[in-house]
């Protein structure tokens, strides 16, 4: 029982410091340096997308905490950078009324992801992701108001294909780009 | 005495290339019809605008010059290759850079140019909440650019100058004597891939991992379409880490080595005859092998990688990834970065080498490889051998061929225009304050048409690097030959008489 106890705290004395508090870990300091992670309990925060892979008793999804999960870009007027996620594998008992993963015009539901880092695990052929051990909904998934499409391009698209089509039916052989 | 091309010459040029250019409005139908299909309207309008603009390209072409007044030589179909690699990506920009998902333009002619070049190197920005119908044209620029344009063109299109136009794109193996026969037998084993594919990738999808069956088939149609043409774009920003399938990966790698098959193998087993005594079969397989060993003995030796599952799954995956020329990735950018000694080694090589020729992967080639490891290895011989022995020049590659001083010449001077190109990115980066390991290994990436990155590649990269891999994936994709004869053109126009 001591010698648990040791290597319990042991443990927990090798954890950075950042992962032992309640404050979450930026998943790119978990990708820049994974070694310091590796097999500590980490949280992290952010928008899940793309899907749910559910595959049995366990879940799988990238998580993403870039700066789109405060304000997507089709609210932003410029891409502010490129996204950062990582996997995150948990019980499907766990999932919940989360609503649709992130994708275009959605804003996939916010999660506060608690687990066990597992950089290039070994039992699943070297993966790196977050085995879960809490995961909180913050904030449910939810469509993201857009400003109405303009027709401009798409007036300009059809009179430029129409005036083209008319020259080109003005010629002998129409269509002369199928035929050579 | 340099003679300066006629007015017709420039005519015909520009009326070839704007029929070109009017098949992609062809192309731009599929993600057209997706948008609509799925509401997206934006997108929808600056598809149609893209169509718009290329039927006006190639009406007003034609306008130009009459159809039966047009000249076509083997100079101008080499130069309206080399025109057509650089104005179609220029078009393709459209939708991408009005979808704003990219910080600068040339950012979204960037990933034009990666795609149509299937090289995957990609500076677009929250990919992962972008228009699936944006998306899917990325892909579709992969699938056209891998196939070849022009060779799509010449699916409808033959005549005196298919030949230029067909070798221009750096094909050399014609399957059929007809060019226009064989631009059709590529596309059909491309159609035929492509029914197989989507359709196991969708079904593993939807039962393997859970995706919906609608979700399913988006990612197995843009997957496809990756690595099939050994392109390595992904939907997602995670790449193939996204899927985390052993079986999933196991379908790509098939897809992959499919896609780094020369069509004239893919002829021959369409045909029931074996590739076993093909001289660029036993070299890629023997590439691949020492490639991969190289890797596996890097990754074990530096530690980063020590259960035989992971080796495989991740050593082998990567360097099948580089050699086949398609980029997907497992591990993130940071991981593939720490990669050092003989693990960067056997990836960098296996990028550099390439996959088959009239195939749809970048690099030197098998054939390259295999033609001059048999002339050096002649060489040898002849010294050896009492004088007046005769050595027989000769190599197999859909038949017996004859190993000519020509052939040899030609095969040294493009492999080391190879390597001069794979140097001159790296300078470059070397010049912005990147390491020698990480601006070697983009520059290959990008030169070779292979996609794995290493970090330089991203939006806040220097603007004249961006230029620098623009041109490395335009002169890597069309083999130099098409280059030398667009800047010969150039050159004559300017300075002829």
């Amino acid at each position: 029982m001591r010698l648990v106890a040791l290597l319990t705290l042991i443990g927990l004395l090798s954890v950075p410091a950042a992962a032992l508090a309640d404050e979450t870990v930026p998943v790119s300091s978990l990708l820049a340096n994974p070694g310091a992670f590796d097999q500590t309990v980490v949280t992290v925060r952010g928008e899940i997308v793309g899907d749910y892979g559910r595959r049995g008793d366990i879940v799988w999804v990238q998580v993403n905490d870039d700066p789109y999960v405060d304000l997507p870009l089709v609210q932003r007027t410029h891409p502010v950078g490129t996204n950062t996620g990582i996997a995150v594998r948990y019980p499907v008992a766990m999932q919940g009324d989360f609503g649709r993963p992130g994708v275009y015009r959605i804003r996939g539901p916010i999660v506060q992801v608690t687990g066990i880092f597992r950089h290039l695990d070994p039992e699943t052929g070297g993966i790196t992701y977050i085995q879960a051990t809490d995961l909180t909904l913050l904030s449910a998934s939810e469509r993201v108001p857009i400003p109405a499409a303009s027709p401009v391009p798409a007036l300009v698209g059809a009179v430029l294909t129409l005036g083209g089509l008319y020259a080109m039916s003005r010629r002998r052989d129409m269509f002369p780009f199928v035929r050579w | 005495m340099l003679l300066r091309p006629a007015l017709d010459d420039h005519r015909s040029i520009a009326n070839d290339l704007g029929r070109i250019i009017g098949v992609l409005a062809i192309a731009a139908l599929a993600p057209l019809a997706w948008a609509i299909g799925k509401g997206e309207w934006a997108s929808a309008g600056t598809f149609v605008l893209l169509i718009g603009l290329t039927v006006a390209t190639a009406a007003f072409a034609d306008r130009i010059v009459p159809v039966r007044k047009r000249t076509v030589n083997w100079s101008h179909g080499m130069v309206v290759a080399a025109l057509t690699w650089l104005v179609v990506p220029a078009y393709s920009t459209v939708p991408l850079w009005m979808s704003g998902y990219y910080g600068r333009w040339i950012d979204s002619y960037f990933d034009a140019m990666s795609g149509l070049t299937t090289t995957g190197l990609s500076l677009v920005q929250d990919v992962d909440h972008m228009p699936e119908s944006v998306n899917l044209w990325r892909h579709m620029l992969q699938f056209l650019g891998g196939q070849g344009i022009v060779l799509a063109a010449l699916m409808f299109l033959a005549g005196s100058g298919a030949l230029s136009l067909f070798e221009g794109e750096g094909r050399e193996h014609r399957m059929f004597p007809n060019v226009r026969t064989t631009a059709r037998f590529i596309w059909m084993v491309s159609a035929a891939h492509a029914l197989i594919g989507i359709t196991i990738l969708t079904v593993d999808g939807a039962a393997g991992q859970g995706f919906g069956v609608e979700r399913a088939f988006f990612h197995a149609i843009t997957v496809f379409m990756a690595a099939f043409d050994t392109g390595g774009f992904s939907p997602m920003s995670t790449s193939i880490a996204y899927y985390d399938s052993v079986v999933f990966e196991a379908i790509v790698g098939v897809l992959m080595i499919a896609g780094a098959m020369s069509f004239g193998l893919h002829h021959a087993i369409w045909h029931r005859r074996t590739g076993g005594g093909n001289i660029e079969v036993r070299t890629i397989l023997t590439t691949l092998g020492i490639t991969v060993g190289v890797t596996v003995v890097g990754l074990v030796s530096t530690g980063f990688l020590k259960d035989p599952y992971s080796l495989v799954r991740i050593g082998l995956f990567h360097v099948l990834s580089a050699h086949s020329g398609t980029g997907f990735a497992t591990i993130s950018t940071h991981d593939l970065a720490s990669w050092s000694g003989l693990a960067f080694a056997g990836v960098a090589i296996a990028m550099a080498l390439g996959g088959m020729s009239s195939s749809t992967a970048g690099g030197v080639k098998a054939l390259r490889v295999a033609v001059a490891v048999r002339a050096m290895a002649d060489t040898v011989r002849e010294a050896l051998l009492p004088d007046g022995a005769v050595v027989g020049r000769t190599y197999r590659h859909h038949g017996t061929r004859r190993l000519t001083p020509m052939l040899t010449r030609s095969v040294f001077a493009i492999s080391l225009l190879y390597v001069a190109l794979y140097l001159s990115g790296a300078f470059v980066a070397l010049a912005y304050g990147y390491d020698l390991q990480p601006a070697l290994f983009e520059s290959i990436s990008a030169s070779a048409a292979v996609g794995l990155s290493v970090g330089i590649t991203n939006p806040t990269m220097p603007v004249l690097l961006e230029i620098v891999y623009i041109l490395q994936m335009w002169i890597g994709r069309l083999e130099f030959i098409a280059i030398a004869a667009l800047i010969g053109f150039t050159i004559s126009t300017a300075f002829g008489k």
